[in-house]
């Protein structure tokens, strides 16, 4: 081996140390999950996409699709306030989407190798305990041995096709959410976030954790 | 999936002049949308999302709200541009173009450009290099610029290459299972990973990004 390629050998081993070292912490990011549904929505559907830039010039019609965001984000805050501050009625649920409807689900998106996951797997299962005997499905959707592009399609024939376009997939080891009846995702958490939306969403039907 | 390592990704900016990308005006090429997109640039454009937002990042000044603008953007141009290239190599490319011109063109909308572009390019990569290297690489998370230089630098690589490098550093996933993940063996994941590592060394070492405010 030569001196120049020892050289090169060394540095990267030490290099390799080095990120091995700062693991989980190396910074990682990404664009945000609305964002990037979106995104995914408009590349995979071939909707006509529409002028986004927040800060470009913009025509007439940019600004009145300004406006008009403006007032739906308006609208959609002031519908966000009304479901924080009025109390939750849960209305019944089916098990498996038997009888009227589907059912709301609890699913919580496992990988054996991500330490988000591992964090989140008890938490997840302890919740989901609490749930065992309600009206509530739960899965536990173990990716650890899924190849990339295989997800679209298995998440689909779990039921859970939608959940891509409402949550980014590199983020989904280690996520739990609640999917409602038509496929939305209505609250989510991530390794050691709190569970307390969550909770919420699946209403009164979460009895109080023992102490 | 494109091996990885097969193309420099920093250089997709300035290659973009060989062949120009999208026009930036959305409203230029009529009101037909994605529809005529063909789908490898779809997967194309799923693919290299994240990546394609660490890429901008920087050239944005590391305003996260700037970078999903322009990443928007650049989805938009390339959905609605006649031109895109049919290899998937190249369309990687020519996305990677497009974003480096709607980058520049952002700057060029606004009069603290410059300024914070000079910031960008000044950051530290042979620092952030020989902390990495030492037996102390956290310290180079605890300043932000040495934090940026390294995403800078990861930032430049393919998306392929910045995928495994996710995988394994950050997520600690083994070379068995990557091996199974990308269709290859542990000792392709291990070059990857020998190829992603340079490559990463080289983006510290001294190139600055190709930013002309």
């Amino acid at each position: 081996m030569s001196t120049s390629n020892a050289h090169n050998q060394h540095h990267d081993q030490r290099l390799d140390r080095g990120l091995r070292a700062i693991g989980e912490h190396l910074p990682e990011p990404s664009p945000s999950p609305d964002v990037c549904a979106r995104l995914t929505r408009m590349v995979e559907g071939g909707q006509e996409p529409a002028p986004i830039s927040k800060e470009a010039p913009a025509s007439w019609g940019g600004r009145l699709h300004r406006v008009v965001g403006a007032l739906a984000a308006v609208v959609v805050l002031a519908g966000l306030v009304w479901m924080v501050l009025t109390p939750q009625a849960p209305e019944p649920r089916e098990i498996d989407g038997a009888g009227t409807g589907a059912s709301m689900k609890l699913v919580s998106f496992h990988h054996d190798k991500c330490p988000v996951a591992r964090e989140m797997d008890p938490r997840f299962k302890e919740l989901a305990g609490r749930c065992r005997s309600r009206e509530l499905t739960v899965q536990r959707v173990d990716m650890t041995a899924w190849a990339p592009g295989e997800a679209r399609e298995r998440l689909e024939s779990l039921g859970l096709g939608s959940v891509l376009t409402e949550c980014q997939m590199p983020m989904l080891t280690g996520v739990v959410m609640v999917v409602d009846e038509a496929g939305c995702v209505i609250a989510q958490a991530r390794g050691g976030e709190p569970l307390d939306q969550v909770e919420r969403a699946l209403g009164d039907d979460v009895p109080e954790s023992s102490p | 999936m494109s091996p990885s390592g097969e193309h420099d990704s920093d250089s997709h900016g300035a290659r973009a002049g060989e062949r120009p990308p999208a026009p930036l005006d959305s409203d230029a090429e009529g009101p037909e949308g994605g529809a005529c997109a063909p789908s490898s640039l779809r997967r194309v454009l799923i693919d290299e999302m994240d990546a394609l937002y660490r890429y901008i990042l920087p050239r944005v000044a590391w305003d996260a709200n700037s970078c999903e603008d322009v990443l928007k953007q650049t989805v938009v141009a390339a959905l609605r541009s006649e031109r895109a290239p049919e290899d998937e190599a190249e369309q990687r490319a020519w996305v990677r173009g497009i974003a480096a011109n709607l980058s520049r063109r952002h700057w060029r909308d606004r009069a603290r450009g410059r300024r914070a572009v000079q910031r960008c390019a000044q950051r530290r990569g042979a620092e952030t290099l020989e902390r990495l290297e030492s037996d102390c690489p956290h310290t180079v998370l605890q300043e932000d610029e040495l934090r940026e230089s390294l995403l800078e630098a990861i930032g430049s690589l393919g998306a392929d290459e910045q995928r495994v490098l996710y995988a394994f550093y950050r997520h600690g996933r083994t070379g068995a299972e990557l091996a199974r993940e990308f269709g290859t063996s542990v000792k392709g994941i291990e070059m990857r990973l020998y190829r992603a590592r340079a490559r990463l060394r080289d983006r510290l070492r001294g190139r600055t990004p190709e930013i002309e405010p």
